[in-house]
């Protein structure tokens, strides 16, 4: 990893190693920046993600992980740089993406649908421990609940890139433990997760890196030492 | 996947949803039957009256109608924060043409509805020809709620702005079809113009379509 005139240059998740042949990039940024009124969020960055890995990214309110994450799933357009992604990429704000009219199992299955993977859905139910609010409809769901039935959404879409802005701040301790476990459950499937937290210590024990947006920079760690 | 399947799966993501909460057929059914009431009451009731402004009393209730259900195509989507997922997980195309089959269907089912209730209360019954304009009609205007459902939700400042837009462009459907459904009228040029405009729509609102999605 260097940093040169780019705000970070690195790599999340090794390529390296026994597991090499299943560990190749899901998402390249090069030379990536964002602009907001005139004025770039974040100085350029050049990151490679791999297939398999966890990144978490952390800073202030404002600081642009939103940006950064809406940018690495596709959503946005970099105003400079470039993006290559193999695969499909996911946003996912906290809880949200289901409608809420549909009942728990519908949205479920209709997201999974969309991906291809409509029979993946009832063992995503089955892995959040969703299957007795399968009738509920997503609107009436609590805050949590509803980052459970998104999560549950996500990991039956299975796709290549997830990016998770802000799921922990509304879950409770069983919750974040379910939220590790789809994520190793994804990770081992080889989908890349990148994770927007201000709770970084529930979540950076089994990370692969850690971004750290401050100061219109962007950072990267070692999660050990964070 | 297949651009086919993806298209299919995204309309049976429409009529799941609808038909979980008929939001669209909540709004838009009781709305045209105000409309066509309304008009009843506003053009007769003498029945010659009533049988002059019926063809025109229909379109005018499908345009209206379109700018109701022109919101559920992204408006809806973006107030629920379920946009972002589903542009995730959709090609531009599948998510362009699962959207415009739903909406034209909406559409399709609102001139149907609409025409019923005109010719039994305005005592009208529609020639052959107002078939041809239903079909082409409601496609054209589907296509032109598809995309500038997605162009004004995707502005905070322009949300209001979907009827300014959709009655101006709908225009010419409203001519058409309601030559086209006014027995006696010569059909051919007028069901020429309804199947171009529906077929220049379709195609600009295609081209344009991932433009519209790009933030």
């Amino acid at each position: 990893m260097g940093h040169g005139a780019t705000a970070v240059s690195g790599q999340v998740g090794s390529d390296a190693g026994p597991d090499a042949h299943v560990r190749v990039a899901v998402l390249e940024l090069a030379g990536v920046s964002r602009l907001h009124a005139g004025r770039p969020v974040w100085a350029p960055v050049d990151l490679r993600v791999a297939s398999g890995s966890l990144c978490i990214v952390t800073g202030d309110n404002g600081s642009g992980k939103t940006t950064l994450l809406r940018l690495a799933a596709g959503l946005l357009r970099p105003s400079t740089g470039s993006r290559i992604c193999t695969g499909r990429a996911l946003y996912v704000r906290a809880g949200a993406g289901l409608r809420g009219v549909q009942t728990v199992a519908g949205a479920v299955a209709t997201t999974a649908g969309l991906a291809g993977r409509r029979s993946a859905a009832t063992a995503a139910l089955a892995v959040l421990g969703l299957d007795g609010s399968a009738t509920r409809r997503v609107g009436t769901l609590s805050a949590g609940e509803r980052v459970r039935v998104t999560l549950a959404a996500a990991l039956a879409a299975q796709p290549s890139l997830l990016c998770l802005d802000e799921p922990t701040g509304v879950l409770d301790e069983r919750g974040v433990d379910d939220l590790l476990a789809v994520l190793r459950q994804l990770r081992a499937g080889g989908c890349a997760v990148l994770l927007a937290t201000h709770q970084p210590a529930a979540v950076l024990a089994g990370a692969d890196a850690h971004l750290h947006l401050a100061g219109g920079r962007v950072s990267l760690h070692d999660p050990v030492s964070a | 996947m297949s651009p086919s399947v993806q298209v299919l799966a995204v309309l049976r993501r429409e009529l799941d949803v609808e038909r979980a909460g008929r939001e669209v057929m909540v709004t838009t059914a009781p709305y045209v039957a105000a409309f066509v009431v309304l008009a009843g009451l506003a053009f007769g009731p003498a029945p010659s009256e009533l049988a002059r402004t019926a063809a025109g009393t229909v379109w005018l209730a499908v345009l209206v109608a379109a700018v109701t259900v022109g919101h559920s195509v992204a408006g809806v989507e973006i107030a629920e924060q379920s946009w972002d997922l589903l542009r995730g997980l959709v090609d531009p195309g599948a998510l362009f043409l699962g959207k415009l089959l739903a909406v034209w269907a909406a559409l399709g089912l609102t001139w149907l509805f609409a025409s019923a209730l005109v010719a039994v209360l305005f005592d009208a019954p529609p020639p052959g020809s107002a078939v041809w304009a239903g079909v082409c009609g409601t496609l054209g205007l589907a296509a032109l709620t598809t995309a500038l459902g997605v162009l004004v939700a995707s502005g905070a400042r322009r949300r209001g702005l979907l009827a300014a837009l959709v009655l101006p462009a709908g225009l010419p459907a409203l001519l058409a079809g309601t030559q086209l459904t006014t027995p006696g009228v010569p059909a051919l040029p007028w069901a020429v113009m309804m199947a171009t405009y529906a077929a220049v729509l379709l195609t600009v609102s295609w081209a344009v379509f991932p433009a519209l999605l790009e933030e």
